[in-house]
């Protein structure tokens, strides 16, 4: 089996302390001190690269050498998209690593670790990055909310290391506490704390534990751990739990909490100590591991003492996207609002057009210099909303209206107009048309009021001609 | 041409392409380092004085201002004076243009033009489908209409006016293909087939997808100089004769007529006054075939045949490789591809090859004049230029 060779954990600056949450939910229980919230721009892939490179550093890998990187998370931003490759990106792995995603039950980051120390054909290839990362959140109006954390934890394996894997064992169930439906950002919650003590977290993990150590006594536990659980309802010593004071500041960080918990243990454990990990995740079950130590750790660089921004409730809320934050228009966008459109809409939805008093060039929309004499001199008209198609094309890729393929453009001569000048015509859509062979070059049609488009939901009223009964000198038929 | 007689001394391109390997700066290097290849006797880079950088829709794609830096920095031009220019499609050859006329004024000796577009670096859809108020329309702004919407409807009243069916445009579609087969920068390098042509999905009929010239990535540089100073960089310049710019509306509702393009004749017959030419003279020329229609009614306004009879010319083989006026011998937009801001440019490095007979299986036999038409908008930017072999008198 492989070994543990270097790992670095991360947890966000900024947190959302007891006293702060308060103030917006005086009845609403935080069951630790304080929970961890990802910055403004941070998510799980983010601390999760983080995380990885610090490990890398502290075990003197290179990212290039990597045979593999996994990253367990249950808050990916992408349903389909591999977030694990994203974190290849961040380490530089090289193009033939195996990049493989974990997850759906907050004891994923332990899979992955075990996935990645019984793969001893991959380590022959290198060293493999392991990282759980997580973002939790509850619904904003319950105490769960308020237990939950975020942050990442990062190990490095391979043939050689510190720590190997004396043996190992799994226990699933289907029994869900919380979940997350596809499209959400929080988990929900079944609201039935003692039913969940029965059927959950505290009944598996104690038993998984007893099942796994068969009476064999660890030097430390590092289990997943909730704020505030207390060690004799796992049945374990309480002096030989790591974690607990972790839990209380930092809240369960889902996929990266067994492993932060490890890496607490490993700080502790001094060499030839064995340390017993179980990661639990509600709707999965269990993953459960003993370590040996086998010689002291000696981290190539330092970590960095953690540093902690205290947010209020209000700054909490743009954290977690409750209250939106200030956001840029977007480009172009509602065009019917627009100083463009206020100052063109008395001709274009109007429909005035200018008569040049020197030539009698219908000019649409009006203009200051007339487009076939350069007059300056016009007459305000309606403009005639009876013409005939000079020529028309039949669009089959359009970007310019939400009717379907093909759509008839044509552009037309006014009625009365006399062709081969510059003024008198007027192009538009051709709409209420069945059959586009109704359309031909002399084809009689007539301006009607329709919608041209939608942006921002704002609607940009125009014109498109249909076709009408009747010549192109503006008799009707029948 | 009024000023001093301008010469070009080095011509250079990438290929034409969906570069998704590089960037818009990498295609700037590419091409500069070309056109420096180019050049026989080479060029002190120091004696490069200004330049003018082709770019047309940097800023509607890229979402940022392109500016003369954009050339300044990747080649380390700075702290030398760039122009940048932007003029719908004519954009390269607007370029080329302006640094000609600095030349001929006699303010600079020596002179780079450098047109780039990276167009592939977002969908093809998103680029010239979705246009954002380029080609005014009132009732679609900001959206505007589309291209081929325009150009179709040119092709519906050609058809009209003169019998011109969709398979004289297919034709065009198939010569230029042959000869982008035949030429290294091109991004379509294989044949196609006038029926192939025909049977392919209809964008804007009568317009096909094998009608239209694709979205493309490019790059394209040329050196120029005055011609005193030619023999320093090779034996074998080409010559800047003249230059024609003209202009039209741009909306539909505001054309004159859809069978012909009026700035085209304009430009030209303003291009070969300065150039002391006439149509006849022509041996060959680079035409702004964006879509088949345009190369076709191009061919009446240029002055090639006459009004009407484009369908008759092209099916005696005027305008093929062998006829009486190769048109599109480097395979045009339509093959070798359209990065609005480098078509211009690419056009004169197709000229520097064929007037100096280095256009090998695409050679036309005794070039000794040729154009570059380009066209922006729909008709309402037109510029011609026109090169030489032989030094102006």
């Amino acid at each position: 089996m492989n070994r543990i060779a270097g790992y670095a954990s991360y947890l966000p600056r900024p947190v959302l302390t007891r006293e702060a949450a308060r103030e917006a939910w005086p009845r609403l229980a935080m069951p630790g001190n304080s929970r961890t919230v990802p910055g403004l721009d941070e998510d799980a892939l983010t601390m999760a690269a983080q995380a990885g490179l610090d490990a890398l550093s502290a075990a003197g890998v290179a990212g290039a050498s990597l045979s593999a990187v996994f990253v367990a998370t249950s808050s990916s931003p992408y349903v389909v998209k591999s977030g694990a490759a994203i974190v290849a990106d961040y380490v530089g792995a090289g193009r033939h690593a195996n990049v493989t995603d974990f997850g759906a039950g907050a004891h994923g980051g332990l899979v992955a670790l075990l996935s990645a120390l019984r793969d001893t054909a991959l380590a022959e290839r290198g060293p493999i990055l392991v990282v759980g990362a997580d973002a939790v959140f509850g619904p904003a109006n319950d105490p769960s909310d308020l237990g939950f954390g975020a942050g990442a934890c990062a190990f490095v394996v391979g043939a050689d290391g510190f720590v190997s894997l004396e043996r190992f064992d799994y226990g699933y169930s289907s029994y869900s506490y919380t979940w997350q439906p596809v499209g959400e950002t929080h988990l929900h919650r079944y609201d039935d704390e003692r039913f969940e003590r029965t059927a959950g977290y505290t009944s598996q993990m104690a038993a998984s534990l007893r099942d796994f150590l068969e009476g064999a006594t660890p030097d430390w536990y590092a289990l997943s751990l909730t704020p505030g659980v207390r060690a004799d309802a796992l049945g374990v010593p309480a002096d030989r739990l790591v974690g607990a004071e972790l839990a209380a500041e930092a809240g369960d960080s889902g996929c990266a909490n067994v492993l932060l918990t490890l890496a607490a243990a490993l700080e502790r454990a001094s060499a030839s100590e064995t340390i017993v990990v179980q990661g639990y995740g509600s709707g999965a079950g269990t993953a459960s591991a003993l370590l040996a130590v086998e010689s002291a750790w000696s981290p190539a660089v330092a970590a960095a003492p953690r540093e902690r921004v205290e947010l209020s409730y209000v700054q909490y809320a743009k954290h977690r996207g409750l209250i939106p934050l200030s956001s840029l228009p977007s480009f172009g966008a509602a065009y019917g609002a627009s100083p463009g459109w206020e100052r063109g809409k008395h001709a274009s939805v109007g429909l005035h057009a200018g008569r040049c008093r020197a030539c009698g060039s219908l000019n649409f929309p009006p203009r200051v210099y007339c487009l076939d004499c350069r007059g300056q001199e016009f007459e305000d008209v309606a403009l005639p909303r009876q013409a005939s198609v000079l020529t028309f094309n039949l669009q089959y890729v359009v970007g310019i209206a939400p009717e379907e393929a093909p759509l008839p453009i044509c552009t037309a001569l006014v009625d009365g107009e006399r062709p081969g000048r510059y003024g008198g015509k007027v192009a538009a859509l051709v709409t209420d048309v069945l059959d586009v062979s109704q359309i031909s070059i002399g084809t009689p049609v007539q301006l009607v009021p329709r919608r041209a488009d939608v942006e921002d939901g704002l609607v940009n009223y125009g014109w498109k001609f249909r076709p009408r009964a009747g010549s192109a000198n503006g008799q009707e038929a029948g | 041409m009024a000023g001093l007689p301008v010469a070009v001394v080095g011509a250079g391109m990438i290929r034409f392409g969906e570069r998704f390997d590089l960037s818009y700066e990498d295609m700037v290097v590419g091409a500069y380092r070309a056109c420096l290849d180019s050049v026989d006797k080479g060029i002190d880079e120091d004696r490069l004085q200004a330049a003018w950088l082709g770019t047309c829709i940097g800023s509607m794609i890229r979402q940022e201002t392109v500016t003369g830096a954009a050339l300044a920095e990747p080649i380390r031009f700075f702290p030398r004076p760039v122009t940048r220019v932007e003029n719908a499609c004519c954009t390269g050859s607007d370029a080329v243009r302006n640094a000609a006329f600095a030349v001929a004024a006699g303010v600079y000796d020596v002179v780079l033009v450098v047109g780039a577009e990276k167009m592939r670096d977002i969908p093809s859809r998103d680029s010239l489908v979705r246009q954002t108020s380029v080609m005014f329309h009132e009732w679609w702004a900001p959206r505007g209409a589309t291209a081929p919407n325009r150009f179709g409807q040119f092709a519906t009243a050609h058809m009209e006016a003169y019998g011109t069916e969709r398979r004289h445009m297919a034709l065009i579609a198939e010569k230029n293909h042959h000869h982008g087969s035949l030429n290294p920068h091109s991004y379509f390098r294989r044949d196609v087939s006038c029926e192939q042509v025909l049977g392919a999905p209809i964008v804007s009929w009568p317009l096909g997808l094998l009608d239209c010239c694709p979205t493309t990535d490019g790059a394209a540089a040329v050196i120029m100089c005055r011609a005193d100073l030619a023999h320093e960089f090779t034996d074998d310049p080409i010559y800047f004769l003249g230059s024609g710019l003209a202009t039209d509306p741009l909306i539909s509702s505001w054309k004159s007529e859809f069978t012909s393009f009026p700035a085209t004749t304009v430009a030209a017959a303003e291009a070969y006054r300065m150039a002391g030419i006439a149509a006849s003279d022509v041996d060959l020329a680079e035409v702004h075939d964006c879509f088949t229609i345009t190369e076709l009614i191009t061919y009446e306004d240029l002055g090639f045949c006459e009004k009407g009879t484009g369908k008759d010319w092209l099916e005696s083989g005027g305008p093929m490789l062998g006829g009486e006026k190769p048109v599109n011998t480097s395979g045009g937009l339509k093959a070798k591809g359209h990065p609005v801001g480098a078509t211009g440019v690419s056009q004169v490095v197709e000229l520097w090859e064929q007037l100096r007979g280095e256009a090998g299986e695409r050679q036309v036999k005794n070039a000794r004049i040729g154009l570059t038409h380009n066209m922006g908008g729909i008709g309402t930017i037109v510029l011609v230029n026109v090169f030489g072999s032989e030094r102006p008198a």
